[in-house]
């Protein structure tokens, strides 16, 4: 993807707070597996940003050969800061990765997250992200499958609200056969956010039989918000089932008018249908903890936004 | 099921086979080589054109010498030298531009003859031809050689002309119209197109009238190392309909020609315009994809009025290089826009092509239906903006983008840009990509049809749902042009 395409709608200039400060202790968390090594426990990471800084955190997961682990990514902070972060996640051949992250910075940072990934044979990789802070974020995501049968899921939602803005841009390059990548992203924008979904698949000649899936849906819930996709198939190799599809637009009025018909009244049948659109992404966790702490927090924010 | 050497020896004897490709030996008048603010001001004056027009010309020329070549696309081509090419060729008995048809020169009738493009009207009224009757603009190299049916299209209030003759005749109109959809710096390739448009169609159709024939234009590139930068410009007013047919080829060459268009719909209120292309411009050489036709070309109907509805169906199955986004502006209320295409690649052909939905006044609607159809060591991509701005409430868009990719050296590439800005509008899209399914053709294989014709089969039926949209008589020429330019590529 060249440079200024990636960044058609973000413009990270306008936006980061005047005079930040380098932070002098740079925070670098390595998570290293070894082979055959299987975690049951989650690992729980927290970034924090602090006021008027400019942090480059860096996360690096190496699991080898037939590792598991399940990851648990947390940011919070307070003030105005640029948060900066690299992310390097690395699966040998078999490993299997389960990677939460919740995105909750002060509604003043800015977040930006490069990820870049390399996946061996057989390995498994599930994200989930859920981006609710900052007041612009950047979740860029750049994954090389170089190996067979390997799988990668990338899940998320996104809510924004006030004049939030919110990106995310994923690249996945299918660089051997028999591999698979499904993204699912649905995004809630309210009062005056802006919401982008930039996805590409990008499969090599050589990928045969790769199977590529991906979807983004987005609810706009003001008159005022604003949401840019751009799905894209880039596809070199011809024996492949690659889809994407992408919607925009509001609630449909036929399942809001068979609740109220039930008795509902219209604020918490939005309510419960606004839920439903959230919760099948994240359904999508396998971790029942984690998944009903998402789904607390996506409640949460849910009653805020609909004030019921 | 693999495809055996035997096959493929056949088929690289079939590829190429470009039926359109000889060339007309005609004397021609050309200007001299290169491109200057001479070469502007010798067109207009060849063109006999008012002072307005050369003003116009000069502004876009001295505009086109700074903007920069538009980069984005998907393409890839050596830098063009505009010097090394002529920018005005007519065939020396045209004179001073069509008359009758008994004056038209034979030479000239007897190309468009053997490319199978009716002007002999009177044939085609007496039933000698069987064919409903159309009334074509023919367009050879620079000029319009003929323009057929004038009379009859007169008689409902229809101007149908070429648009050098709408210049002079119809001035208002034409100072009205021409750069209001795609003014002169909208892109290189336009701004070049009005510093040097040569020729093309004028349509106007008066409130209320449904035009009584299909229009049609077609144009032809001969002369070596000639640009075609023509320009077409339909008015449909209030309450009128047109449907407008537009064809396309040129001789073999082993140099790149430069075909620049820029066409421009107008629909007021109630007003309906159906747009159809069949582009098969020479698709240059299938091995080592040398010459053929650079196609730029920038399309944009404007629905003005209420209850406006444009539709824009295109096959394109030639050119070297396709760069080509036919769009509507959906500026009044209830207007909508259509976009169905067909784009097949073969060979070592580049099509980046695809279409702009900008959707402004309320509940406008628009519906994109697009197959790409890769074949050889081609790419094709599909390129496309629905922008749906904050006043459009209750806009609509219905996009669907489906690949078909036959062999494993080639590409195919989806890249949809969707904005929304309002909250009550309802965008969705969809596309696939995928490969001929096997199982279709062992299909048909097994019941007799060879390989070659199965392949046709079925990406004739893959593209169906925008073939439909077609003309009748288009639609089985685009048919036949399916299973020609897919000779190369097996399954």
């Amino acid at each position: 993807m060249p440079k200024d395409e990636a960044w058609k709608y973000t413009n990270l200039g306008r936006t980061l707070p005047a005079n930040l400060v380098l932070a002098d202790q740079p925070q670098e968390v390595v998570i290293h597996k070894n082979r055959g090594e299987v975690c049951e426990q989650p690992e729980d990471i927290l970034f924090t940003g602090i006021d008027g800084q400019h942090s480059q955190p860096r996360l690096k997961i190496v699991l080898e050969q037939g590792a598991q682990a399940t990851i648990i990514e947390r940011h919070e902070g307070e003030g105005a800061y640029w948060k900066n972060m690299v992310t390097e996640i690395e699966l040998g051949r078999g490993a299997h990765l389960h990677h939460i992250r919740i995105q909750n910075d002060a509604p003043e940072a800015v977040h930006t997250n490069m990820v870049s990934f390399k996946v061996a044979r057989d390995a498994l990789y599930n994200g989930f992200s859920l981006n609710s802070g900052a007041k612009l974020s950047r979740h860029e995501i750049h994954a090389v499958i170089d190996g067979q049968n390997a799988e990668i899921s990338f899940n998320g939602v996104n809510l924004l609200a006030g004049e939030q803005h919110g990106d995310t841009t994923i690249l996945i390059e299918h660089q051997a056969p028999h591999s698979r990548s499904n993204q699912f992203y649905r995004s809630l924008l309210d009062d005056k956010a802006r919401g982008v979904f930039q996805g590409k698949v990008h499969v090599h000649q050589k990928a045969q039989k790769t199977d590529a899936y991906q979807l983004s849906n987005a609810l706009l819930l003001s008159p005022e918000a604003e949401m840019d996709t751009k799905p894209e198939l880039e596809i070199y190799a011809d024996d492949v089932k690659c889809s994407h599809g992408a919607t925009t637009g509001q609630l449909d009025e036929q399942p809001l008018f068979y609740l109220r018909q039930r008795g509902l009244n219209e604020a918490q049948a939005r309510f419960l249908l606004i839920q439903s659109f959230v919760d099948e992404v994240v359904d999508k966790i396998v971790d029942e903890k984690i998944r009903d702490q998402i789904l607390k927090e996506t409640e949460k924010w849910l009653h805020v936004a609909l004030k019921i | 099921m693999s495809i055996s050497e035997k096959t493929i020896a056949t088929v690289a004897d079939m590829a190429g086979r470009y039926e359109a490709g000889f060339v007309t030996d005609i004397e021609t008048d050309k200007a001299p080589k290169g491109l200057s603010e001479d070469i502007v001001r010798f067109i207009s004056a060849k063109k006999d054109e008012p002072e307005w027009m050369l003003e116009w010309r000069l502004k876009a020329y001295r505009r086109w010498l700074e903007m920069p070549e538009p980069e984005w696309a998907k393409v890839e081509f050596p830098p063009i030298d505009y010097q090394d090419a002529y920018y005005y060729a007519a065939p020396k008995s045209a004179g001073e531009g069509p008359k009758s048809l008994d004056e038209v020169d034979p030479k000239l009738l007897e190309t468009y003859e053997k490319l199978g493009i009716p002007l002999r009207e009177q044939e085609i009224l007496a039933g000698v031809q069987d064919r409903s009757p159309v009334a074509v603009d023919v367009v050879f190299d620079s000029v319009s050689v003929a323009t057929t049916f004038k009379e009859k299209l007169k008689e409902a209030g229809v101007i149908f002309c070429s648009i050098s003759e709408a210049i002079k005749e119809h001035p208002e109109l034409v100072k009205k119209y021409m750069g209001s959809v795609v003014p002169p710096g909208d892109n290189k390739h336009a701004c070049l197109n009005s510093a040097v448009f040569t020729d093309g169609s004028f349509v106007y159709i008066p409130p209320g009238v449904r035009c009584p024939m299909e229009l049609s234009t077609y144009f032809r590139i001969n002369e070596l190392n000639t640009g075609q930068f023509e320009r077409t410009l339909i008015i449909a007013d209030k309450g009128s309909y047109v449907s407008y047919l537009e064809g396309c080829t040129a001789p073999m060459r082993d140099e790149n020609q430069l075909h620049a268009a820029v066409v421009e719909l107008i629909a007021h209120d109630d007003a309906e315009i159906k747009y159809s292309t069949v582009q098969n411009w020479y698709p240059g050489d299938f091995e080592t994809g040398k010459g053929g036709v650079y196609n730029f070309v920038t399309k944009r109907a404007l629905c003005e009025g209420r209850n406006s509805k444009v539709s824009w169906t295109q096959v394109e199955t030639g050119s070297a290089i396709t760069w080509k986004y036919p769009s509507c502006i959906l500026k009044g209320d209830n207007s909508q826009g259509e976009f169905y295409s067909v784009a097949i690649t073969n060979g070592r052909q580049q099509a980046d092509t695809g279409t702009k939905m900008i959707h402004i006044g309320k509940n406008t609607k628009s519906r994109i239906v697009s197959k790409g159809i890769s074949a050889g060591h081609s790419n094709s991509t599909y390129r496309g903006l629905v922008k749906i701005l904050p006043k459009a409430e209750g806009a609509r868009n219905f996009t669907q983008c489906d690949s078909l990719l036959i062999g494993d050296q080639c590409g195919a590439h989806t890249v949809p840009y969707i904005e929304s800005r309002n909250k009550s509008a309802n965008l969705e899209h969809e596309a696939t990509t995928s490969k001929i399914s096997e199982d279709q053709l062992f299909y048909c294989m097994q019941r007799g049809i060879s390989e070659e014709e199965a392949l046709a089969l079925i990406v004739n039926g893959f593209a169906r749902e925008v073939m439909q949209h077609l003309p009748m008589e288009f639609a089985v020429e685009a048919q036949k042009l399916v299973g020609i330019s897919l000779e190369g590529s097996v399954g």
